[in-house]
């Protein structure tokens, strides 16, 4: 394996006397600045009645504050500036984020600080907000592939709470006031609990200095409890519904350990060889036969669990040839060890990836404060490290515990 | 090498015209180049002036062949995975894209591997060899992608709604290829649309990142010099159509229904093109006047969003939503509403110098990567229209309310306009 010296993990960190971690990655060549502040807690910890508040309360946060009283005021002056504002909510955690020119930095700090303290959350414009959660929820069931990722995920991890979903449901989102949503945020919005990672042409000890005094007034209370669960055993289970339109979709994996466990290395050399570098899926599938525009092997990680899937969107008369071909793909990387040169390959290519997938600032800020936030995952250098270190014996035994065929969850959503 | 200009390859804040060094090869390719040293990737973007515009109703789904067919095997590596292997084992990969009125191929590297990706794209671009048993396969691929694209609503109305508006100009031609003629073109129909398009003369080369512009230069010429000359494309220059007011209602999805309004517009080679970029800033990016009023005030959509899409000769204009099927009528109302209102009422100062300052600076915002830089490049010559120019940016600085109020009459109508609806 080549020397990873070039790649880009070099991050200075700081922790403020409020107990928030200040991470930064000083590119002098930059032309643009982006901030991504990891707060920790997401879906996993919501209540089953309430599953969808987290997402719905970080819509919240756009919605005003006293000196910025409406979402105009909000996006207004970044977006007149070229820079934009979004956030995300996850599993386990919810990312605020800004890309503005480097000399837009401090009114970008200021305005996600300014959100994230003292939001209003006015019962109106929670009443309107909904709404529009409501929208995205059903934005999302209207793309089929979209759609067949969220039934799998619903059910591959059985019991674990990995299986509530961000975006919730009508009944919960229903259920969600704003007593429950102000709740989510008192619980969990602490200046502890909290990383800002910083990625552009700014200095470290400056940085720092203006987070500081941009979130003085973040409240701070310790480390909210965080329950793990074990992984949940993979369980044979067909899911089947009907969706509009000529085409089929299939999705068919089983629960793997999370980032937390040794497995997750030669897990991902697993999925790279099925998908991207070994393209052993799409080889059989796509290139082979013509039966699908795109197969897709994915391994995704939350801290203490995670699941494997592979998916294929294919006309209605290839469906049983197609999940016999994702089959046998999954018996043979069970039954025959990888060759030197696939292992090899699958090594390189996540390690190339790190560095051109790291490339814009805020693919590295949000890389460096959603993992410290979650904090689990080791340092870049350690991860590649890791990874360089898995035999092909290690990769045919993780196939062996959590790639059993007979075990897996298939969703299958066929045309009416 | 003829007509390198200087350049200097120091470090802008942004992406201007000034940094780009320019030569045009022997064969009559045009290379483009810029210089930073940091990161430590290379990325290169090729165009040719070739697409589903080019294309006749005989050859109608060539050029999504061609995206699909170079990335199947050359002689010295006979599949796919021969072909991406060396990029993707060093974390990258190359990828093409068919359009309207480019053929593009992508990819970038570490510094240190760039001799392998030149060898690749070189070996992509020269030596594909279209096998038959490939263009046979690549046929059903594109038809099962033809069949995803109908299966997800918002790219059905986007479907339905570029054809709408573009009606027998040459832009109406779909860029994701043809149920019925895909499965007829034959491999000399293909092949001779290739020998046709991405040629010397009708190519452009732009690398962008740590090589400095000679090196660039010398690489380019080692590797892609023995490309054809063949033949510039026909300049682009069919004028607009006219409007085409009317509904079209059609089914998909299974929860949300799907709105977009739109309809003609000049070309970039327009410079009412400064004013139309004003008015599609102050709907969308800076003035946010269709969030605010469809999801900020009233919760009716997740993602209004208006586009202005402009082609060198013709192009057109368009508001989009998502929405409960029970809301269709009142956001195609408020569409309405906010189009018309450009016409009726001036922008304030500060809608304007809000939508200027957005519209510069995020042009820096959006060209962060080498790999965003290069596409850039390569649609500026292409199109013969610099985006990255001086000149571009001045007009966007001169233009004025009265402006902004002219070409909203002129062209932003919503009583002439293509209404598509898709429903569950």
């Amino acid at each position: 394996m080549s020397d990873h010296a070039s790649h880009d993990d070099d991050a200075k960190r700081d922790d403020l006397p409020n107990g928030m971690a200040v991470l930064t990655r000083e590119r002098d060549y930059a032309d643009v600045t982006a901030i991504s502040i990891s707060v920790r807690g997401g879906s996993r910890n919501e209540h089953d009645d309430t599953v969808g508040a987290a997402h719905f309360m970080e819509h919240m946060f756009f919605q005003g504050t006293p000196s910025r009283p409406t979402s105009d005021a909000v996006f207004g002056p970044i977006s007149a500036r070229g820079g934009w504002l979004n956030a995300y909510t996850s599993f386990e955690n919810i990312n605020f984020q800004a890309v503005v020119k480097n000399e837009d930095f401090g009114l970008a700090l200021d305005t996600l600080a300014d959100m994230l303290v003292n939001s209003l959350f006015a019962e109106d414009r929670i009443d309107k907000e909904r709404q529009v959660v409501l929208e995205e929820l059903i934005r999302g069931k209207n793309d089929p592939r979209r759609y067949a990722v969220e039934l799998f995920f619903k059910n591959v991890w059985d019991e674990h709470p990995a299986r509530n979903l961000p975006i919730g449901s009508r009944e919960t989102l229903a259920n969600s006031d704003r007593r429950v949503l102000t709740a989510f945020r008192d619980a969990n919005f602490l200046a502890s609990n909290i990383v800002t990672a910083v990625v552009g042409d700014q200095k470290h000890e400056d940085v720092v200095e203006r987070v500081a005094a941009a979130f003085e007034r973040m409240p701070n209370g310790g480390k909210p409890e965080f329950l793990t669960a074990p992984l949940p055993a993979a369980k044979s289970r067909r899911i089947e519904e009907t969706i509009p339109g000529t085409q089929a979709q299939i999705v068919l994996g089983l629960p793997a350990p999370g980032a937390d466990h040794a497995d997750t290395y030669a897990l991902d050399i697993v999925s790279a060889t099925l998908g991207e570098v070994g393209r052993r899926l799409v080889g059989e599938i796509r290139d082979r036969r013509g039966l699908a525009s795109s197969v897709g092997s994915s391994y995704s990680t939350l801290s203490d669990v995670g699941c494997w899937w592979s998916m294929v969107g294919t006309s209605p008369g290839n469906v049983d040839q197609v999940v016999e071909l994702i089959v046998e793909q999954m018996r043979r990387i069970r039954s025959e060890p990888l060759t030197a040169g696939e292992l090899e390959d699958a090594k390189t290519y996540i390690e190339g990836r790190a560095v051109l997938g790291l490339q814009t600032s805020i693919a590295f800020a949000q890389y460096l404060a959603d993992r410290e936030a979650i904090g689990v995952e080791p340092p870049l250098d350690e991860y590649l490290r890791r990874v360089s270190a898995v035999t092909a014996a290690d990769v045919q035994r993780v196939a062996q515990s959590y790639l059993d065929p007979d075990a897996g969850t298939l969703v299958l959503l066929r045309p009416v | 090498m003829a007509g390198a200009t200087s350049g200097s390859g120091d470090r802008g804040r942004g992406l201007h015209e000034e940094h780009i060094e320019r030569a045009v090869l022997p064969n009559g390719t045009t290379v483009l180049s810029r210089y930073l040293p940091d990161p430590d990737i290379v990325a290169i973007c090729i165009g040719s002036r070739a697409g589903a515009r080019f294309e006749t109703d005989e050859t109608a789904g060539a050029a999504k062949f061609l995206e699909k067919l170079y990335l199947q095997g050359t002689s010295r590596r006979p599949g796919p995975e021969m072909v991406q292997r060396p990029l993707t084992i060093r974390g990258g990969g190359v990828s093409t894209l068919a359009g309207s009125e480019m053929v593009v191929f992508q990819s970038q590297v570490r510094s240190v591997d760039l001799d392998a990706m030149l060898d690749v794209l070189s070996d992509v671009l020269l030596e594909s060899t279209f096998a038959q048993e490939r263009i046979e396969n690549e046929a059903r691929v594109i038809l099962e992608e033809l069949n995803a694209r109908k299966a997800n609503p918002n790219v059905l109305a986007a479907d339905v709604f570029f054809p709408a508006v573009f009606g027998s100009h040459p832009l109406a031609r779909s860029t994701a290829g043809d149920l019925e003629n895909t499965p007829r073109l034959t491999r000399k129909t293909i092949v001779e649309y290739r020998d046709r398009f991405v040629v010397g003369a009708n190519t452009v080369i732009a690398v962008a990142g740590n090589l400095p512009g000679d090196q660039a230069f010398a690489h380019v010429e080692k590797y892609f010099g023995r490309m054809p000359t063949g033949q510039a494309a026909p300049p682009s220059d069919v004028p607009p159509p006219p409007p085409n007011p009317g509904r079209i209602e059609e089914q998909a999805g299974s929860a949300q229904a799907r709105v977009i309004m739109g309809g003609p517009l000049p070309g970039l080679r327009s410079d009412d093109r400064f004013a139309l970029s004003v008015a599609n800033a102050v709907l969308g990016g800076s003035g946010f006047r269709l969030f605010r009023e469809i999801r900020d005030l009233r919760g009716l959509s997740y993602d209004p969003s208006p586009a202005v899409v402009q082609f060198p000769d013709a192009g057109l204009w368009m508001a989009a939503a998502g929405t409960d099927p029970v809301n269709v009528d009142t956001v195609v109302q408020i569409i309405d509403e906010q189009v018309r209102r450009l016409s009726d009422e001036p922008l304030s100062h500060e809608d304007l110098s809000n939508a200027k300052a957005y519209l510069d600076g995020s042009l820096v915002v959006g060209l962060e990567t080498f790999a965003a830089q290069t596409f850039q490049m390569i649609r500026d010559e292409t199109y013969g229209v610099r985006v990255l120019s001086q000149e571009h940016r001045d007009g966007i600085q001169r233009v004025t309310t009265d402006d902004v109020q002219r070409v909203a009459r002129t062209y932003l109508r919503p009583d002439e306009a293509t209404l598509v609806v898709i429903r569950p």
